[in-house]
């Protein structure tokens, strides 16, 4: 008997082909990983099930029985449960508030019992350790911590089949140890699991088989001991990748001389720590770490995002009270949240294109159908409206908008974020260029073998290492390694500290 | 515009595929006002014979053209974005008309001081409504809805409860037809709609308001001035604002407290009935003249069946949830 | 808790610094009598603001209760006109009223139409049923029904009964999960979807709600004005999302509680008998009673939330 089954599923936005083939069988008691890459189609898949989206063709079978799953209500009766990336928490609900949304215990059938809401979240949360967090509201937590609660959530509903959508990136290794040891006692019970990650570690450690997924499709399922590392990520690719992740060997340089960007004494607000801040001119700057310990408050403060701050540019004093300052200053800022921060998306190409150079340096004369076939966007007229791109042809256009610019520095908040392969090394080359030209660059990546690939290509680099609002390693030369830079990023006996 | 409809339709009958054709339909941000305007117009006629003829045109399209005027300020704080909205447009129409007739009181020389005093009066309104929207971070909803009862007390306070003031020949002019249907308000207004249109796509404000309106943070890191840009929107609201009122003065003849009130809400409506969605990035004026003419139309056939008020109200509350049910639908949760 | 952090709290002090204010001004507000007359004015607003506020809740907004109210009290009135009693002319009359807020509900849950369009067309249907039923002013409402509203019941001032029904109705409502899926809503439409809250049929239900509270309220208005007029509740639209928002709620939802709505709605009253009791020349009071108010949203708004320019 298989505890889940999906055939052929097919699932389109608009002219966006998300899925076009998946199919796959679990059975219960069983832990499937997901592998694909970016657009794959891996949370479309999570979607559809979950009830969100809804296919436009195929068959799903849940323990053997035909059912079209018809709303996120009529999912979680059928025992299907989704932890997401994305969470679902609500901010200003409390934790236990949260973790018993989706069956809330009354008390006489009516009103709410917040007696047993507690209870049942501190029984949850004890056993991942994490009963201190009862009472406070999701606002006040950590990334990690409320990644742990959306796994608590799930735990609550006592799911027949578990999705686990990518939550284990933000976590710890102690937490991830924990979902670990929870997922085996699921087994034990019968829950089937599709574990959605693209951790080798952890799918190796916890998994019993694995689906790959490319381009909206499956594209073959095996068990986990009969492929290794190297083969799963070239089916996943389609192409052989084996040299392409081991290659960088060689050292990298490391700029001195006078800096271009000073930031002494440089204060993130958020977790009231201090430190100085430099760049030199030419320079790659990586900066890594877990999420949320102030990767992107270092850029976003650079920027003028957080309030005035004091800056020596080209030793020149300068204070940054906004970004319209820094802009004149000749900075520039591309954010990985393309829809909130990057594009404007119901303008079009051309608009999106000089919103800096035009309107806010008033320069005239940009050939926007030039300056976008040299970016390599993929576009048809200049007067489209932008939404019409794929995402990654977006923040083409967006990094596009900074480049005609001629920056100085360029601060650059996990820009990849959510994009294709392709795409993602496009951006990598438009960026390289820019180093060339005697810019540096700033660069925030949630994706640490990003950041050693992009130290590689540039003349100088150095990657910071963020703990706790803190820069806690510079790595320079031959110590930049993504082993170096998550070794770095979880200070030891850090959870229990 | 009947060969604009002809081309229209034609177009649209050409596409082969009918769920496209629909789509076509429901896209075209004009198409409906024009279609509404025509069937009203003809509905008239067969109503009241005469409805159609040149005068009464001319006398909707004087109507019309005083709300056309005062949806552009309504337009540009739409197309600003963030939750963007001017409910002390009636007000302020109305305190231009009041404190216009009592500015001018009767002599024609003083009209050009009048005009420059509303001029600074509107501004000075608009400029506090841009400071509490984004200094202090109050709602445009709540702080355009207290500004109105802050104008209207600034009104009641100056004019001391009396209207005051003849309103002079040059003024009371632009109720006069030039030639058939043609009176001077639709030149005026056709002039105002031509320069704020250029204001609005060439000039780099106008450029700047566009983006604003469709994704502020965006804007704001791209270095361009959100809280300058949005401020001066509101301000040319509160100008335009004023300026309306003292021409509604002018074809009326005769002020009165708060005569311009249902301007707020009429004009809100006659931007969305022109297509613009009220997110903010995106918009026309000229789909809120036509908007303007339909509800001038709508009212004018209701006036003309010989409907009591309340009746024209709710017939003209159901006309505008049909549009929005039919136009302006939110994505459903399950994609 | 952090006083500070309680979205309450701001107009809190408001309403303190008006009373006092107002108490100087006239030695005798604070009596029994006094209390009472302002309240029986004031309760219409204050059951429209927790209406507001529980719309305001679940991230939308309702600017058709001014109108509801003006159907409601048309209804009523004419009802007594041929005859019917109080109890049953009144349950009619908030039925109409609740009849809009279904419409309003229905369009914006289940059509998914913006909620402050919808309620601006449905605010002309009702306002218009309201003028066609009741051209001009006029009509009476029973003596007994007015005295009773204006005097004491059971030694409590009447108005205070209507206030509490309409609020101990949505603290019954707010402590069942409504409450808590309420909030969830205003805080992320797509994630209550997602967490399988219906969440057309609460978006519903807040609508009827608000019109079913403004009802209430329009009832108490009628006793307070004692007739008919199609035009009577107009302002209580604007008023009552003013009122929330003073009292600390947020127009984004999710934020803010009834209790602010119903003190952001004594404020509101406080400020026009205060500016009454100050002798301002009466062709003065709109427009300090608008500055007032204004001055009184600023505060509240900068002290309970900083502007955030990027998050």
């Amino acid at each position: 008997m298989n505890a889940l089954e999906c055939r052929r599923i097919q699932k389109s936005f608009g002219s966006v082909n998300a899925l076009c083939d998946a199919s796959l069988s679990v059975r219960p008691g069983e832990i499937r990983a997901i592998l694909g890459g970016n657009g794959s189609g891996k949370s479309t898949l999570a979607k559809i099930l979950g009830g969100v989206v809804r296919p436009n063709q195929g068959e799903i079978k849940l323990f053997d029985k035909t059912c079209s799953i018809r709303s996120p209500r009529h999912s979680k009766r059928l025992g299907i449960v989704i932890t997401s990336q994305e969470l679902s928490l609500f901010t200003n609900h409390t934790v236990e508030t949260n973790l018993l949304m989706c069956d809330i215990p009354r008390s006489i059938g009516v009103f709410t019992n917040r007696a047993r809401v507690k209870h049942v979240g501190r029984q949850v949360m004890d056993e991942l350790n994490l009963s201190h967090l009862i009472g406070k509201t999701v606002a006040e937590l950590a990334a990690n911590e409320q990644y742990m609660v959306e796994f608590a959530k799930a735990l609550i509903q006592k799911p027949k089949i578990l999705i686990v959508d990518e939550i284990t990136s933000a976590l710890y290794r102690e937490e991830v140890e924990l979902v670990k040891q929870m997922l085996f006692r699921l087994k034990e019970n019968g829950t089937a699991v599709l574990f959605i990650s693209h951790r080798m570690a952890e799918i190796y450690s916890i998994c019993d088989s694995v689906t790959i997924m490319r381009n909206g499709e499956t594209v073959a399922t095996v068990g986990i001991q009969e492929k290794n590392e190297n083969e799963l990520l070239s089916m996943m690719s389609g192409r052989d990748v084996t040299d392409v992740i081991h290659s960088h060997t060689g050292s990298v340089a490391t700029a001195d001389g006078p800096p271009l960007l000073m930031a002494p004494q440089l204060r993130l607000s958020r977790f009231g720590t201090q430190f100085d801040f430099r760049v030199q001119p030419g320079e790659f700057v990586g900066i890594a770490g877990l999420q949320g310990h102030g990767q992107s408050d270092l850029v976003r403060t650079l920027f003028g995002m957080r309030g005035s701050v004091h800056l020596k540019l080209e030793g020149q004093d300068l204070h940054v009270s906004s970004p319209r300052k820094a802009v004149a200053a000749r900075m520039a800022f591309i954010s990985g949240d393309r829809e909130k921060e990057g594009v404007f998306s119901v303008r079009s190409l051309s608009e999106n294109l000089a919103a800096v150079k035009e309107l806010v340096m008033g320069q005239t004369g940009l050939a926007a159908d030039a300056v976008l076939r040299e970016q390599g966007v993929k576009f048809a007229s200049a007067k489209q409206p932008i939404r019409t791109l794929s995402g990654g042809n977006q923040q083409k256009v967006v990094i596009g908008r900074w480049l005609v610019t001629n920056p100085k520095i360029l601060l650059a908040d996990d820009p990849t974020k959510g994009i294709d392969v392709q795409a993602r090394l496009d951006v990598h080359h438009m960026l390289c260029r820019l180093i060339e030209k005697g810019s540096s660059v700033v660069f925030v990546s949630s994706d640490d073998e990003e950041l050693v690939q992009l130290a590689h290509m540039a003349p100088s680099a150095r990657i910071l290492v963020m703990y706790e609002g803190k820069i806690v390693r510079v790595l320079t030369g031959l110590d930049i390694t993504t082993e170096n830079i998550i070794s770095a990023s979880v200070p030891r006996g850090a959870r229990f500290k | 515009m009947f060969k604009l409809v002809e081309q229209q339709v034609k177009r649209i009958i050409s596409v082969p595929n009918k769920r496209l054709r629909w789509s076509i339909v429901r896209n075209n941000v004009y198409l409906p006002s024009v279609i509404a305007s025509l069937v009203l117009l003809g509905l008239g006629q067969v109503i009241s014979p005469g409805f159609a003829d040149f005068n009464n045109i001319g006398n909707i399209l004087a109507v019309a053209s005083i709300l056309a005027i005062a949806a552009v300020g309504q337009t540009m704080v739409i197309v600003s974005g963030g939750e963007g909205i001017d409910l002390s447009v009636g007000a302020v129409m109305s305190m231009g008309a009041l404190l216009g007739a009592s500015f001018i009181h009767g002599e024609a020389s003083r009209l050009p001081i009048a005009v420059v005093l509303l001029v600074l009066i509107g501004a000075a309104i608009g400029y506090i409504n841009g400071f509490g929207i984004q200094w202090v971070g109050i709602p445009p909803l709540v702080m355009t809805l207290i500004m109105t009862s802050v104008v209207n007390g600034f009104t009641v306070a100056y004019t001391k409860g009396q209207p005051s003031g003849a309103i002079p020949k040059v003024l009371l002019a632009v109720g006069q037809p030039i030639v058939g249907p043609i009176r001077w308000l639709l030149v005026l207004a056709i002039a105002i709609l031509v320069a704020f249109g250029i204001i609005m796509n060439k000039t780099s404000y106008g450029k700047r308001l566009f983006l604003i309106g469709s994704n502020r943070n965006a804007a704001l890191l791209s270095g361009i001035s959100v809280r300058g840009t949005v401020t001066v929107t509101y301000m040319i609201s509160g100008v335009i604002g004023a300026l309306a009122g003292l021409i509604l003065v002018g074809y009326t003849g005769n002020a009165q407290l708060q005569m311009a009130s249902d301007y707020t809400l009429l004009s809100i409506a006659a931007v969305v009935i022109g297509g613009t969605k009220l997110a903010g990035g995106e918009g026309t004026l000229v789909g809120a003249a036509l908007g303007a003419i339909v509800l001038t139309m709508l009212t004018s056939v209701l006036v003309a069946v010989g409907l009591p008020q309340g009746v024209r109200e709710l017939v003209q509350g159901l006309t505008l949830l049909l549009i929005l049910v039919a136009y302006s639908r939110a994505p459903r949760l399950r994609q | 808790m952090n006083i500070l952090k309680w979205t309450t709290f701001p107009v809190l002090v408001l309403v303190i610094v008006m009373a006092v204010i107002n108490s100087v001004l006239t030695p005798g507000f604070l009596t029994m009598s006094s209390l009472s007359g302002f309240l029986g004015s004031y309760a219409p607003l204050v059951c429209a603001a927790v209406g507001s506020a529980v719309v305001l809740f679940g991230g939308g907004i309702d600017i058709s209760l001014g109108s509801i109210v003006c159907l409601v009290n048309v209804v009523f009135i004419t009802m007594q006109g041929y005859g019917w009693n109080v109890l049953t002319s009144a349950a009619l009359a908030v039925l109409v009223g609740v009849g809009v807020g279904a419409l309003n509900g229905f369009v914006i849950g289940f059509l998914r139409v913006n909620p402050l369009l919808t309620t601006f067309s449905t605010s002309s249907v009702a306002a218009g049923v309201a003028l066609w039923i009741m051209p001009t002013p006029g009509g009476q409402a029973s003596m007994d029904f007015v005295t009773w509203y204006n005097g004491n019941w059971l030694g409590i001032p009447t108005p205070v009964y209507f206030i509490a029904v309409v609020w101990l109705l949505w603290l019954f409502l707010s402590k069942t999960p409504i409450g808590i899926w309420l909030y969830a809503l205003g805080c992320d439409e797509r994630k209550a979807f997602a967490s399988a809250i219906s969440v057309a049929w609460l978006q519903f239900f807040t609508y009827v709600f608000a019109a079913l509270a403004t009802g209430i309220g329009a009832i108490a208005l009628t006793g307070s004005v004692g007739s008919g007029d199609p035009l009577v509740g107009l302002p209580i639209s604007l008023n009552a999302i003013a009122a929330c928002v003073i009292g600390g709620i947020s127009l984004m939802g999710g934020r803010g509680d009834s209790f602010g709505a119903i003190l952001g709605a004594l404020f509101l009253g406080l400020v026009s008998t205060t500016v009454l009791a100050a002798h301002v020349p009466p062709f003065y009071q709109d427009l300090v009673s608008g500055v007032i108010v204004l001055l009184g949203v600023i505060g509240s708004v900068s002290l309970s939330r900083k502007p955030k320019l990027v998050s």
